[in-house]
C-alpha cells in the first residue's frame, strides 16, 4: 500500500515536471505548476512530492506489522460495507476527476491532417483554424471538423475526440448543447459539473493538509504547554467557534480579501480560517490527556528530550483523534464552497465552473429546472458518500470501542 | 569522598485547591556508593515525591521544590542544565515507578522503547542496543526475551511490565537507582530474584540505591541504611541493624511493632499505630506524630522538634513526648 502510494507520487512528480519542461498540457499534474506568478513554487512541490514517494517507497521496506489494536480498528473499518463501498466510490470519482481533458473538453486528443500528427488537447500551443486548412485564424470548433472530415470519408484528416467533446466555457456552442443547458461562460453544463467536481478534489488537496497542519500545530502546543499559551489559543478557538462560522468566512471574502475576489487561493484561505478549529480542539483534548500519562513522565526519566518525546510519544498518540475530523471538516469545505458560489462571493466563473456557480446560474433562469435538479442531487450524493465514510471512520476509530489501554 | 547522593533540606509542595501543601518538608538523606538506602514510611507520607523531586520529575507547574540542595556526585542536580539533566536521568540515576501499568507507551513494542531508551544514552547500534535489551531482559527473569521484544505493553501482565521497567532502569549501569516499590506487584519469589538482582548489580557496580516500600522485612534484608519518613519529614535514620535493634521514635517503633513476627503471630491480632494519618492540609508545624496521637499539648504541635544524632549516625526528631532517650 505504502509502496503503491510512494510510487504514484513519484510518477506524478515526474509527470508534473517532464509536462513543465516540453510544455505540455497534461491532465490534472499541470496543477502542479498553477501559480504561474511564482514558477519556481511548481518546481519545489514536484520535487517535495517526489522526495515524499521515496520515503514512503523506503519505509515500506523497514516496516512492522502493524499495532494490532490499528490492525483491528482498520479490519472493523473494512467491515462497515457502507463506509467501505462509499469510500471506493469516492477514490473512483477522484481518478476519474483526474482524466481532466482526457474526458471532458472540446479540444482534439489527437489529429491527423496533411501527414501530421498533432495533440491539441496535450500542448500549451494552441493550434488555429489555418493549421488545419481552415480559413479563420481561431481555434478551431474541432466537433465541426470532425463532422466535416468525417463527411469527406476521412479524406482530409482523422480526429480522436475527448468522450464528452464539450468545455465548461469558452466553448463555441452550437445548437447541440446537452440536455441539462448552457453556463453563462458559454460552456457545457455537464462539462462544468464535471469541473465542479475536480474544484471540489483540487481544493480538498491544499485545504485538508492545510487546515490539518495548523489544526495539529496549534492544537499541540495549546495541549503540551498550558498556562498562558493554552489560555491564549482557547479563548480565539472559542471566538471563532462561536461567531456563525459561514458569516466569519462571508466577511473575510467580501471586506479582507475584496482585491482578491474571486481568487482560488483567497476563497481556500477563508474557508480554512474557520476550518481548523474543530481539529486544533480536538487535538488539544487528546493532547491534554495524553501528556498526563505515565509514560510521558516514564520516558523523560530516561532522559528523553521534549522534542523526541513530542514527536514519539505525544503527536502519534494523539493524532489520530485529531484526524478523525477529516471526512467531515471534507463535507463542510464542499458546503463552505457550494454556498459561496451561489452568493456570487467564491470562486470566479471566468475561471471555475463550480456546482454552486451552476445552481446560482440555473436558479436565475427560467427554462432550466432541469439543470438545478441535477446540481442538487449531484451536490447531495457527494456529500452523502463523505459523510458515510466520516461515520464509518468514527465508528472504527472512537478509542472506547479498541483501546490498548486496560 | 563526597557521597553518591546528598539531599539537603528538600522542600518540595504542590498547588492544590486548598492551597499550598507541603508534601516533603525539610527533607534530608544520604545514599553512599555501593550502598543502599531504605525509605520507608506509610502510605501517602512523601516518599514517592521526594524520589520524583530527585530527578525533577514532578507534575509541573503544581509540583515546585521550594529549597534545598540535591548533591549528585557532588553536583547539585537543582542547579544543571536542561541538557545535563537529561544525562544524568537514565544514564547515571535510573528510576523504577511505583506504577507500572502506564509506564510504556501503549503504542510501541517494548523491544523499540527500550533500544530507544538504551540509544539515548549510548552511541552504539541499533542492533548491539538489541543484544543488550536481550541481556538485561534475561537479566530480569523474563522468560521468552525474544518474543517480548515485539510485544506490545498491554498484552504483559502487571509484573512482566515491572520487570520491563526495571530492566529499563538498568540499562545504562547507573550509578544509583532509585527504586519506587520495586517488587509491588510481583509475587514473593519474582520479587526476591528482583531484590536479588538489584543487590548483584549493586555489588558489581558499586551502584547506589534508595529503595522506597512498605516492606519491612526487605529492609532488613537488603538495607544498609534506614530513613523512616512521616508526614513529610524525616522521624528516623540510621543504620538497619541500629533502628530495628533499637527504634527511638514512637512512629519508627509503632511501625516495626505493627510488622508480622514469629515471635508476635500467637497474637489475635498485630499491634497498629493507633489514629489515622493527618489530611495534608491539616498538618501542624510541630510534632506531626503527636498531632495524629491526639497528645494535645499545644507546644508540641506548634514548635518543630529538632532532629539530633542521638547516637553515633543515628538520627531522631526528638519530640520529648515521641522521643524517649
Ligand atoms: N500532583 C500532586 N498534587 C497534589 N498533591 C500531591 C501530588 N502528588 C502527591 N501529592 C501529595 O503528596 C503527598 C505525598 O505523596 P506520595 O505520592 O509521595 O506518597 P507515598 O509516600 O509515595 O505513598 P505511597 O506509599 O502510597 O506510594 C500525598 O499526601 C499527596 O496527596
Ligand atoms: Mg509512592
Amino acid at each position: 500500500m505504502r509502496r503503491v502510494c510512494g510510487l504514484i507520487l513519484i510518477f506524478i512528480s515526474l509527470l508534473a515536471g517532464v509536462g513543465e519542461f516540453f510544455a505540455l498540457h497534461l491532465p490534472t499534474v499541470h496543477i502542479v505548476f498553477a501559480a504561474r506568478e511564482i514558477p519556481w513554487l511548481g518546481w519545489a512541490i514536484a520535487g517535495t512530492l517526489c522526495v515524499l514517494g521515496f520515503f514512503f517507497i523506503v519505509s515500506s521496506f523497514m516496516r512492522e506489522t502493524s499495532h494490532p489494536v490499528t490492525a483491528r480498528k482498520l479490519s472493523h473499518f473494512r467491515r462497515t460495507k457502507t463506509g467501505v463501498y462509499s469510500l471506493v466510490v469516492l477514490m473512483g470519482l477522484a481518478m476519474f476527476s483526474c482524466l481532466d481533458h482526457l474526458l471532458v473538453g472540446n479540444e482534439a486528443l489527437v489529429t491527423r491532417y496533411d501527414e501530421v500528427i498533432a495533440f491539441p488537447a496535450f500542448t500549451k500551443k494552441i493550434e488555429m483554424g489555418d493549421d488545419y486548412g481552415l480559413e479563420s485564424h481561431e481555434v478551431p470548433n474541432y466537433r465541426e471538423l470532425n463532422k466535416a472530415w468525417k463527411n469527406n470519408d476521412g479524406n482530409d484528416g482523422w480526429m480522436i475526440l475527448p468522450l464528452w467533446p464539450y468545455a465548461a466555457k469558452g466553448d463555441p456552442l452550437t445548437e447541440e448543447a446537452s440536455f441539462v443547458g448552457m453556463t453563462s461562460e458559454g460552456g457545457d453544463a455537464i462539462a462544468a459539473l464535471y469541473q465542479g467536481l475536480q474544484v471540489n478534489f483540487h481544493m480538498a488537496l491544499v485545504y485538508l493538509p492545510l487546515v490539518t497542519l495548523i489544526g495539529i500545530v496549534v492544537g499541540l502546543s495549546a495541549g503540551y504547554f498550558g498556562g498562558v499559551i493554552d489560555f491564549l489559543i482557547q479563548r480565539v478557538l472559542e471566538v471563532i467557534s462561536y461567531v456563525p462560522g459561514f458569516l466569519l468566512v462571508v466577511l473575510l471574502v467580501t471586506q479582507l480579501f475584496e482585491n482578491w475576489r474571486g481568487q482560488f487561493l483567497y476563497v481556500l484561505l477563508a474557508v480554512a480560517t474557520v476550518g481548523w478549529v474543530k481539529i486544533a480542539s480536538d487535538m488539544r483534548m487528546s493532547v491534554k490527556k495524553e501528556r498526563g500519562a505515565q509514560y510521558m513522565i516514564a520516558s523523560r526519566s530516561f532522559g528523553a528530550s521534549r522534542r523526541w518525546i513530542i514527536l514519539r510519544h505525544l503527536l502519534p498518540n494523539s493524532v489520530s483523534a485529531a484526524l478523525g475530523a477529516l471526512p467531515m471538516t471534507f463535507v463542510s469545505l464542499v458546503v463552505s464552497l457550494v454556498s459561496l458560489d451561489f452568493l456570487g462571493l467564491g470562486l470566479a466563473p471566468q475561471e471555475f465552473m463550480t456546482w454552486g456557480t451552476l445552481l446560482r446560474e440555473s436558479w436565475q433562469s427560467e427554462d432550466s429546472q432541469n439543470l438545478t435538479m441535477t446540481t442538487l442531487v449531484i451536490i447531495s450524493l457527494f456529500l452523502l458518500l463523505i459523510v458515510m465514510v466520516s461515520e464509518a471512520v468514527r465508528e472504527a476509530f472512537t478509542p472506547t470501542r479498541f483501546s490498548s489501554y486496560r | 569522598m563526597s557521597d553518591l547522593l546528598d539531599v539537603r533540606g528538600l522542600v518540595t509542595s504542590f498547588d492544590t485547591a486548598s492551597g499550598w501543601i507541603r508534601a516533603v518538608d525539610d527533607v534530608s538523606l544520604i545514599v553512599g556508593k555501593g550502598k543502599t538506602v531504605g525509605l520507608v514510611g506509610e502510605s501517602g507520607c512523601g516518599k514517592t515525591v521526594t524520589a520524583m523531586s530527585i530527578l525533577d520529575l514532578l507534575e509541573k507547574p503544581a509540583g515546585h521544590i521550594l529549597e534545598g540542595e540535591i548533591l549528585f556526585k557532588g553536583e547539585d542536580l537543582r542547579k544543571v542544565s536542561a541538557k545535563r539533566m537529561r544525562e544524568v536521568r537514565g544514564g547515571e540515576i535510573g528510576v523504577v515507578f511505583q506504577d507500572s501499568r502506564e509506564i510504556l507507551n501503549p503504542s510501541h513494542r517494548i523491544g523499540k522503547q527500550l533500544i530507544n531508551a538504551i540509544r539515548l544514552h549510548r552511541k552504539i547500534s541499533r542492533k548491539q542496543a538489541k543484544m543488550r535489551a536481550l541481556e538485561l531482559l534475561d537479566a530480569v527473569g523474563i522468560p521468552d526475551p525474544r518474543r517480548m521484544l515485539v510485544s506490545f505493553p498491554y498484552q504483559l501482565s502487571d509484573g512482566m511490565r515491572q520487570r520491563v521497567m526495571i530492566a529499563n532502569a538498568l540499562s545504562c549501569d547507573p550509578d544509583l537507582l532509585i527504586a519506587d516499590e520495586p517488587a509491588m506487584s510481583l509475587d514473593v519469589t519474582v520479587q526476591a530474584q528482583i531484590l536479588d538482582l538489584i543487590d548483584s548489580l549493586k555489588e558489581k557496580f558499586e551502584m547506589g540505591v534508595l529503595l522506597i516500600t512498605h516492606d519491612l522485612g526487605v529492609v532488613a534484608q537488603h538495607c544498609d541504611d534506614v530513613v523512616v519518613m512521616y508526614a513529610g519529614r524525616i522521624v528516623e535514620h540510621g543504620s538497619t541493624r541500629r533502628v530495628y535493634s533499637d527504634p527511638k521514635h514512637a512512629y519508627s517503633k509503632g511501625l516495626l511493632f505493627s510488622m508480622p513476627r514469629l515471635t508476635n503471630v500467637c497474637k489475635h491480632y498485630f499491634q497498629t499505630i493507633p489514629g489515622h494519618p493527618i489530611a495534608n492540609e491539616n498538618l501542624v508545624s510541630g510534632c506531626r506524630f503527636c498531632q495524629r496521637m491526639d497528645r494535645d499539648k499545644s507546644v508540641l504541635l506548634r514548635t518543630r522538634p529538632e532532629y539530633l544524632e542521638v547516637w553515633g549516625d543515628h538520627w531522631v526528631e526528638v519530640c520529648p513526648e515521641c522521643y524517649k532517650g
